[in-house]
């Protein structure tokens, strides 16, 4: 039965949509500045990015069934936090990264526990989680003696995130490459991603079709954080130091980039094309918005109606073709 | 299930609290104490503010016999002034607030004075003038810093003209006035022709600053003289530049642009000190504007000092740069300011070998 289920992703026609914004606003911005249409910005903004794709990445199937996580930004800035630590401590970087996403993957248990088993609303329980990862980061910076951890890392701390492949691609852009790949591989090719569909479609009927979908919540919610938790190791050792502060506002942005890119906050539809494309339009805006010069408030104002717009452009397509 | 995963949760958070909370400290509630002051930082993310409050508890302590009490104003206007409202409930015998928000400030000052309790405010001058305030001579210093890098870009580069980015923190006019606008009055002092390029907000964040940096330097490669409205931001221009390939000094001699900050943290010290880093500048003030905060506070409840009248008490921001300040000084400066109990010259050592 579920093998015949029609997967919303195949049908997805918003797609052409995003991506003619993402032209308009290509075009748009290459006449307005004379330093946009440039290798090196774009690489700037898929650097800016990056990080946006690789937990929306996780994060879109979770709102492919139906929830939400908004501990993401917490989790990024607690796994940067104790990564640091632990370098800085003598624990050496491979065993340090990996030790942090295991944590980071506990963290997604938690969250598939309070959501999946205790059946705890996402948004309560995931806001539980984000302040309680957010206040041990704190703790974590604190016990270290400063609000961030800098001074005393190892010498070869921002070798990881600082690293070019072939010398010349930055390793976030390589990935951004491969989460996007195993992502679409899970949504398209594997029974995780057609039962997290049939969740968000319809609960009922996937727990009636066999599905098990506690199972299936636990462990969206751990693939989650541990993106979530890689992206916060990558992005300290990339700037060098840790913050705890720095996912602030994080989970805001992987819901836009979700929404954007035309998932459903009540669940059953979304790709991570869409996720993809909508990441690339908010990094176009925010990067033309800086090339241009416009001041913080006006910024706002601007990053606001653009995104409305391209949400109701969006919603009519959708509409239109309904 | 569910109890368990409460259990769980609880006992866990019990057993971590004491280890990060710094059991061994003395336990307040043991000692008599003459009088409790109130206290609300911007935020506690700041090293800055972390230092300040630090300091400002011990010296009260030590020479007033006074306990203080600190709520963290968390960079929100709401959560400020429910910190105020707090410590008016605590019937605390004076209090001191850090804001960006001059009509906050004013509002915060109405309501202390309302419940009769003296408030002294730092940096950012409320609306109304009715209560001491203490004023980090920031002008000066940001002023100097402007024209030191300028001389030395100047000096190593003359036929390039000199172009300046800034990284504020978006929405506070004062910053103007004390950083940005002052440091830029520095850089035209010495080179008329200079021009503000840009000035974009850097959230007072390291990382948002590295992004911003990014897109600045796209849009305008020719910026030569950054400069950061705290350290925060300036080590995310540096980061910034840094992934272009730029970010680099010659022995001191700027090669591609200087850096200038604000704060004088220990992370900003390091880099300042590296030879070869672009970041050079920076000025900051922790222990005395502390202490002015504990001896107003301490005053007012004392009445040796008038509650309800206007009167600032300035404190020097001391600059620091790669020039004209010695390893020895900043050392000294850090040991005061920052609780800092490494080796400044070590720790420069450590970070140039990355």
């Amino acid at each position: 039965m579920l093998k015949e289920l029609k997967l919303p992703v195949l049908r997805n026609r918003q797609l052409p949509v995003l991506a003619g914004i993402i032209l308009i606003m290509i075009v748009v911005l290459s006449f307005m500045s004379p330093n946009f249409f440039k290798i090196q910005n774009f690489n700037n903004i898929l650097l800016k990015i990056g990080i946006f794709i690789i937990i929306a990445s996780a994060a879109n199937l979770i709102m492919i069934t139906g929830n939400l996580d908004l501990s993401v930004g917490a989790v990024f800035a607690f796994s940067g936090i104790l990564h640091a630590y632990m370098s800085k401590h003598g624990v050496p970087i491979a065993f340090s990264i990996g030790i942090t996403c295991l944590l980071a993957m506990c963290w997604g248990l938690l969250n598939g526990v309070l959501v999946g088993k205790l059946k705890i609303v996402p948004v309560i329980a995931t806001l539980g989680t984000l302040y309680i990862a957010e206040g041990i980061a704190f703790l974590i910076a604190r016990a270290d003696g400063g609000s961030n951890i800098m001074l005393g890392l190892p010498g070869n701390y921002t070798s990881f995130g600082r690293y070019m492949v072939f010398g010349k691609i930055p390793i976030i852009i390589v990935f951004v490459v491969i989460a996007f790949f195993l992502f679409l591989f899970i949504e398209r090719k594997t029974s995780l991603g057609r039962f997290s569909y049939a969740v968000g479609a319809n609960r009922s009927a996937a727990e009636l079709s066999g599905v098990n979908v506690t199972k299936i919540i636990m462990i969206l919610y751990v693939l989650c954080s541990l993106m979530a938790g890689f992206c916060g190791v990558l992005q300290s050792s990339r700037v060098g130091l840790a913050a705890p502060n720095v996912g602030r506002m994080l989970e805001l942005y992987v819901l836009i980039v979700c929404v954007m890119g035309g998932t459903r906050m009540a669940g059953g539809s979304g790709t991570v094309i869409g996720v993809l494309l909508g990441a690339i339009i908010i990094g176009l805006l925010e990067n033309g918005l800086n090339l241009l010069g416009v001041g913080h408030f006006a910024q706002e104002v601007g990053r606001g109606v653009v995104l409305i717009i391209a949400v109701m452009v969006q919603k009519n397509s959708r509409a239109v073709r309904s | 299930m569910k109890k368990l995963v409460l259990v769980l949760l609880i006992v866990t958070l019990a057993a971590a609290l004491p280890v990060f909370a710094g059991g061994g400290r003395e336990r307040e509630s043991e000692r008599d104490y003459d009088f409790v002051f109130g206290k609300v930082p911007y935020t506690f993310e700041h090293a800055y503010h972390q230092s300040a409050c630090r300091t400002l508890e011990e010296y009260a302590a030590r020479e007033y016999n006074a306990k203080v009490i600190i709520i963290d104003g968390e960079a929100n206007a709401e959560v400020t002034l429910a910190a105020i409202e707090n410590l008016i409930a605590q019937g605390v015998d004076a209090m001191a607030m850090h804001t960006g928000d001059a009509g906050l400030s004013a509002a915060a000052v109405r309501l202390a004075h309302a419940a009769n309790i003296p408030i002294v405010t730092t940096l950012i001058r409320p609306d109304i003038q009715t209560a001491p305030h203490i004023q980090p001579m920031e002008t000066a210093s940001s002023q100097y810093m402007g024209a030191e890098a300028a001389r030395q870009w100047k000096a190593a580069h003359p036929d390039k003209p000199i172009r300046v980015a800034m990284l504020n923190f978006g929405g506070i006019p004062q910053i103007w006035e004390m950083r940005t606008g002052a440091f830029f009055d520095g850089v035209k002092s010495v080179d008329p022709n200079a021009q503000l390029v840009t000035m974009l907000n850097g959230y007072g964040s390291t990382v948002r600053s590295m992004e911003v940096t990014l897109d600045i330097l796209q849009a305008n490669p020719e910026v030569n003289i950054i400069f950061g409205a705290n350290d925060e931001m300036a080590l995310g221009a540096l980061a910034a530049c840094e992934q272009l390939g730029r970010g680099k000094m010659n022995d001191g001699v700027p090669v591609s642009e200087i850096i200038a900050g604000l704060d004088a943290s220990s992370a900003a010290l390091v880099k300042i000190f590296d030879p070869d880093s672009s970041f050079k500048l920076t000025h900051g003030a922790v222990r005395d504007v502390a202490r002015a905060e504990a001896d107003t506070m301490y005053g007012m409840v004392t009445g040796a000092i008038p509650v309800k009248e206007y009167f600032e008490t300035q404190v020097l921001s001391q600059p620091i740069d790669f020039w004209n300040t010695s390893l020895a000084e900043a050392q000294r400066f850090l040991e005061l300011n920052f609780f800092y109990t490494g080796s400044l010259a070590a720790d420069v050592d450590a970070a140039r070998s990355r």
